[in-house]
């Protein structure tokens, strides 16, 4: 018995110590896909290399390679360089046919033809059909597979029912006509639709490979591809090497023959290999490469369409009332915080649709720039409406417990939230720790006053930000509910007309922040360096690396 | 003797049960599962529902349980909740091999400089040498392994330029998580050696073989270091569990494709499956290495009795 209490004595000892190191890097959530910025600053500091490769580094391997399970943006990355399916993001941002030669949208905006490009290959260089996409969609939807992304498709008509077991495959909406033609028929007009088809749960996977095949992801032989790159050597946890694939269909444009993918969890250490020449790009990026590089022409930056926000809980006093929700949002300093505390480059969030998402009547025009600030800090306000709501200089309030988790960051801005409140506004605010699945599953239980959240949406329409907090939606966040909101995205689901789907999400947003349930702090950047000698390397709007328009110099 | 392995094999066999059971239960006990949610992503409810009827994670626990007894008897681990397409038991024939060599090298090369170090300590006591070697063996117990790996990433590979940062594929590679490895168990060892030695200097059998004219370094090397070894053999059985399953902090700052870290990112994703498979294959490296040094034990020293 001593021995056994012993050995559980070692391995509790062994848990414990490594538990205590876990890794903090932040992953982009989200799953789909375009490109904002592209590394095309000129500088020659060093010789070109010979061979047209790229090493490139990830944090770790992708959880999976199969499209159809994929909501991860990590393994996104990876499948963005592999596969194309309908669309794709141009280098510009914007989605542009890819595998579709043609489309066509009947009138009521619910019915879209498309047509398979003739010269369409797989990388084995048989031709891509409408049929496999048909059997792609369904096997997304089948309840059988349990696909997390299966919620992605639930835009085709029946595709829910399809998930839940209320309809047949037959039912849903698409079909393949013949092996060019691609019926697809929508629940709802979604004028982002086409925006849709470049997240990688709309790419195409070949059933020959496929059916009875749990390993095909695991070698190159059967992982066959659509994209720019095919996968010819894995070597699990330690690297990825893909090679041009010279079926893709714009094969003549890709200039990199190789993509090798390494796999670096620490940060410090993807430094390391990236100052010592070792990969080409890294996005890992912590504050010492932030400070030794954020100034060099190697730096680069991209908007992400997402927010880091907090949530009240606003069914629990004192948040249930807008007045002292708004106090604790407007006595900080958002600029103090970013910039001095971060150190970052982000951008300061008085609003809540993030930059990066462009205007939709104007789509060279930035949503935010067009809609404006919704909200300003002004602590004497703060004070003002916090004695209004009953509790002056803080006097009165119950005990306020902010929740958050334990990454370096989210740390660091709890420490000058706590500080800055009590500076401004005399509120003693507790800071509770806690580790992410836990955190998760208080929130969802509604165990929280204030908590720490955040969210990267999927395509370019406010509709993947603001759809968070429409009554089903937040009822495990902050559990506000509010009608009129409800009702603007619902008629935005049904409506085509872009001026007043616009005019819509502005009046829906500002109600949001009048009542705010939620309160802004930034929004997302990705960073990313690039040696100069790799020109062309592109993240699109939700982080994801793209290596199809990239070169060497 | 052979009785005493059989009868260690089945206290062993019994440890494992009961450390899998435990696991299994304190697992679910903790909040969140595997597809709980998580700020990647916000999956829909009844699409969660459909996962978990999938992966048997609706059944009662008991059921979960028996389960995945019956399947571990059968040696299958299941699969990752994680990485979907990959099974606990590639996840360890990938992994282990690679953290079993670095390793095994790490042990060898503490053995080699902590034994030595430790003898020069005792045999010197006082003098410079002893501060020296007890200098380095304070440092490499109090400096913890992550701190002492990111200076020599940085001072061997970003300053110098002179060793790799990342990955297994040449021998350079081994170099820093080698050294990373094996300074803790150096100190270690070199401290244990150290007393260990000394106490077995002031022995009258010691003090007779010198008597008799036998030259020193024979009394220390044949008839010291054999009891004083003794100590270190029992520090081996635990050290080399530790170090061929692999090491958290320095595969992750290695880089390495070991099986160190699938242990603590299954603790935090809550993948069932990648938790308990790590378990039962670390609990039943720890309960072998334990009975193998218990054997050796005997077998340096004869006076332990095995059949006690």
């Amino acid at each position: 018995m001593k021995k056994l209490v012993g050995l559980f004595f070692k391995l509790s000892l062994v848990a414990t110590i490594i538990a205590g190191c876990s890794s903090s890097n932040t992953t982009a959530p989200g799953n789909t896909s375009t490109p904002n910025t592209s590394n095309t600053t000129e500088n020659k500091t060093e010789s070109p290399p010979k061979e047209k490769k790229v090493v490139y580094a990830l944090p770790a391997e992708p959880e999976t390679l199969d499209p159809t399970l994929n909501v991860y943006s990590r393994s996104s990355i990876v499948m963005q360089n592999l596969f194309r399916g309908l669309y794709k993001i141009n280098k510009d941002g914007q989605p542009v046919p890819s595998l579709a030669s043609d489309t066509q949208i009947d009138e009521t905006g619910t019915k879209y033809t498309f047509k398979i490009n003739p010269n369409a290959k797989w990388s084995d260089g048989k031709p891509v059909t409408a049929h496999d996409f048909e059997y792609s969609w369904k096997r997304v939807l089948n309840p059988d597979v349990a696909s997390e992304a299966a919620f992605d498709l639930f835009y085709l008509k029946n595709g829910q029912n399809y998930n839940e077991g209320k309809a047949t495959a037959d039912e849903v909406g698409v079909k393949a006509v013949d092996d060019q033609t691609l019926e697809v028929q929508l629940e709802n007009p979604t004028t982002y639709f086409l925006n849709l088809l470049c997240a990688t749960s709309y790419y195409p996977v070949r059933k020959d490979v496929v059916d009875g095949n749990d390993g095909w992801t695991k070698t190159p032989e059967t992982y066959l591809v659509t994209g720019p790159f095919m996968l010819t050597e894995i070597h699990p946890k330690q690297k990825y090497v893909l090679k041009k694939n010279p079926n893709y269909l714009e094969a003549d444009k890709v200039q990199l023959d190789t993509l090798e993918i390494v796999f670096i969890e620490a940060a410090e250490a993807e430094l390391a290999a990236y100052t010592n020449g070792e990969i080409d790009v890294s996005d890992n990026m912590n504050n010492e490469s932030m400070q030794k590089y954020k100034d060099s022409p190697e730096y680069f930056a991209a908007d992400r369409i997402g927010t880091y926000y907090f949530d009240y809980n606003t069914s629990v006093k004192p948040f249930d009332d807008a007045r002292v929700r708004k106090a604790f949002a407007i006595a900080i300093n958002r600029e103090q915080i970013v910039r001095n505390v971060l150190q970052s480059t982000e951008k300061l969030a008085y609003g809540f649709v993030p930059y990066g998402m462009p205007d939709l009547v104007d789509p060279s025009k930035e949503y935010r720039d067009v809609v404006g600030d919704l909200f300003k800090e002004d602590v004497a306000e703060a004070k003002r409406l916090l004695a209004e709501a009953g509790y002056p200089d803080g006097k009165g309030l119950p005990e306020i417990e902010f929740m958050t988790m334990s990454g370096q960051t989210d740390r660091d801005i709890a420490q000058a939230l706590h500080s800055m409140w009590k500076e401004n506004l005399g509120v003693e605010v507790t800071i509770n720790i806690l580790e992410s699945k836990i955190y998760w599953d208080e929130m969802r239980m509604g165990n929280f006053m204030i908590a720490r959240d955040g969210w990267t949406g999927d395509y370019l329409d406010p509709m993947t930000n603001l759809t968070l907090f429409e009554t089903v939606n937040a009822a495990d966040g902050p559990r506000w509910s509010n009608k009129e909101y409800d009702a603007l995205l619902q008629e935005n689901r049904e409506i085509q007309d872009q001026a007043k789907r616009s005019a819509n999400y502005a009046k829906a947003e500002k109600i949001l922040m009048d009542e705010m349930p939620v309160f802004p702090l930034y929004f997302y950047q990705d960073t990313y360096l690039a040696k100069p000698h790799v020109k062309g390397v592109m993240k699109n709007y939700i982080g994801h690396t793209y290596f199809e328009y990239a070169y060497i110099e | 003797m052979g009785r005493y392995i059989v009868k260690r094999i089945v206290a062993g066999l019994i440890t494992m049960f009961v450390l899998t059971t435990v696991t299994f239960f304190l697992m679910h006990a903790i909040p969140g599962g595997p597809f709980s949610p998580a700020e990647e992503r916000k999956v829909p409810k009844q699409v969660l529902e459909k996962i978990e009827e999938k992966y048997g994670l609706n059944d009662p626990i008991p059921v979960q349980y028996v389960n995945y007894l019956k399947n571990l008897a059968q040696g299958d681990f299941g699969l990752s909740f994680k990485q979907r397409d990959v099974t606990v038991n590639e996840i360890i024939e990938q992994g282990f091999p690679v953290s079993a060599k670095v390793g095994s090298i790490a042990i060898v090369v503490a053995l080699l400089v902590g034994i030595p170090l430790g003898i020069t300590s005792a045999i010197k006591r006082g003098k410079w040498a002893d501060w020296l070697a007890m200098i380095i063996a304070t440092v490499g117990i109090s400096i913890p392994s992550f701190v002492l790996s990111v200076l020599m990433l940085f001072l061997f590979a970003v300053v110098l330029k002179v060793l790799p940062t990342f990955g297994l594929t040449s021998w350079q590679h081994y170099i820093l998580p080698v050294a990373g490895l094996s300074f803790g168990p150096i100190a270690y060892i070199a401290r244990l050696m150290r007393s260990s030695m000394l106490e077995v200097m002031r022995y009258d059998y010691i003090r007779t073989a010198r008597a008799k004219g036998v030259h020193e370094l024979k009394v220390i090397c044949k008839h010291a270091l054999k009891n004083a070894i003794i100590p270190i053999v029992t520090y081996l059985g635990p050290l080399v569990a530790i170090l061929l399953t692999g090491s958290f902090v320095i595969e992750r700052i290695f880089s390495i494709p070991g099986i160190g870290r699938d242990f603590v990112t299954g603790i935090s994703d809550r993948d069932y499956s990648v938790i308990l498979g790590m378990t039962v294959f670390f609990g039943a490296f720890i309960v072998v290495a334990n009975i193998i040094v218990d054997v050796l034990y005997a077998v340096i020293d004869r006076r332990v009795k095995m059949d006690e």
